[in-house]
């Protein structure tokens, strides 16, 4: 058994660790605030109040950007959001070109319950195109490390505890 | 998060700056490389749906913060022998931390990074580069080609030094 110099076996500092990362995410899961996954914070609570903190995340049904102000329909699981958010000048570029079928997050306040209509304070949208591009970009990183492990792999090899 | 060959590049900027003092880091230059794309893994998730990486998103938000990441790396140096652990962990917590640093300059659709999760739920962040945008991907081309011409030249000028003394 592979031991260090304090003798602890490798094993059980792996367990250690692994429990370590664990612990995190059950925590995180526990005790982390509503922020996110948003969508299933709003399918557990339909009901929306009025002036109450929303969050949410959805498709973007239609866009529209007048005098500065963005007028949104977001669609999540059936049910339709009106969303109004006034856009911040750094914004601009790219909330201009938010396409139908995009993915927008949204955190805003309810201002009337009834039809769901929310001002926003803060606005991520991630466009289809993106992802697309992100998704492409990811794969051509992974395939760099992919040659460049292969490439060391002796050295690697030689690295690896065996067994 | 930046798109993965963005985090490879700052990895690889890393790795040919780190290899002016130490040397041997460009023999376990992998190392870096993984390191830089390694609070990513958990993207796998999107390809069980949107409700499946929903569900999984507490489980791989650890990853993004520090203390999380280094216990990931932790794990991933005990794959190795005992006389290569300290030089694994370094190099694949310094690919780490250059994807931490780059996410940090990112504009999220979930919001920023829980830098410092367990000890508070805060993310932060600053809202620099669009995620999946051209300009973080041209900025890391840009360092990385000029880091290494640099490092290059560095190297044969102190060679020639070394041979003409």
């Amino acid at each position: 058994m592979d031991r260090r110099r304090y003798g602890v076996p490798r094993e059980i500092i792996v367990v250690v660790l692994l429990a370590g990362l664990v612990s995190l995410s059950v925590y995180a899961y526990v005790f982390g605030p509503m922020e996110s996954p948003t969508t299933i914070e709003v399918l557990r609570n339909p009901e929306m109040h009025e002036g109450e903190r929303v969050e949410m995340r959805g498709e973007v049904l239609s866009s529209e950007v007048v005098d500065g102000v963005l007028y949104m329909g977001l669609e999540k699981h059936g049910r339709t959001f009106e969303v109004y958010y006034e856009i911040k000048e750094e914004e601009e570029e790219w909330l201009e070109d938010i396409e139908e079928g995009d993915t927008a997050r949204f955190l805003g306040t309810v201002r009337i319950a009834s039809e769901g209509r929310v001002e926003g304070e803060e606005m991520y949208y991630r466009s289809a195109r993106r992802q697309m591009t992100l998704g492409v970009l990811s794969f051509l990183g992974v395939v760099v490390i992919a040659v460049v492990i292969y490439i060391d792999r002796e050295t690697l090899k030689e690295m690896i505890v065996d067994g | 998060m930046a798109d993965g060959l963005t985090h490879v590049l700052l990895g690889w900027v890393a790795v040919e700056l780190i290899s002016i003092k130490y040397p041997w880091a460009m023999k376990y230059r992998a190392l870096v490389l993984v390191g830089a794309i390694l609070p990513d893994i958990g993207n796998f998730a999107v390809l069980m749906g949107e409700t499946g990486a929903n569900e999984l998103y507490y489980l791989f938000m650890p990853l993004h913060s520090i203390v999380g990441s280094l216990l990931l790396v932790g794990i991933l140096t005990m794959i190795f022998k005992e006389e290569y652990r300290k030089r694994v962990f370094l190099l694949l917590t310094a690919g780490v931390a250059t994807h931490l640093a780059a996410d940090y300059f990112i504009i999220f659709l979930d919001g920023k990074v829980p830098l410092f999760f367990p000890f508070t739920f805060q993310k932060v962040g600053y809202d620099l580069f669009l995620q999946a945008g051209r300009g973080f991907l041209v900025v890391a081309t840009t360092t990385a080609v000029i880091v290494t011409v640099l490092r290059r030249r560095y190297i044969k000028r102190k060679m020639r030094n070394l041979l003409e003394e």
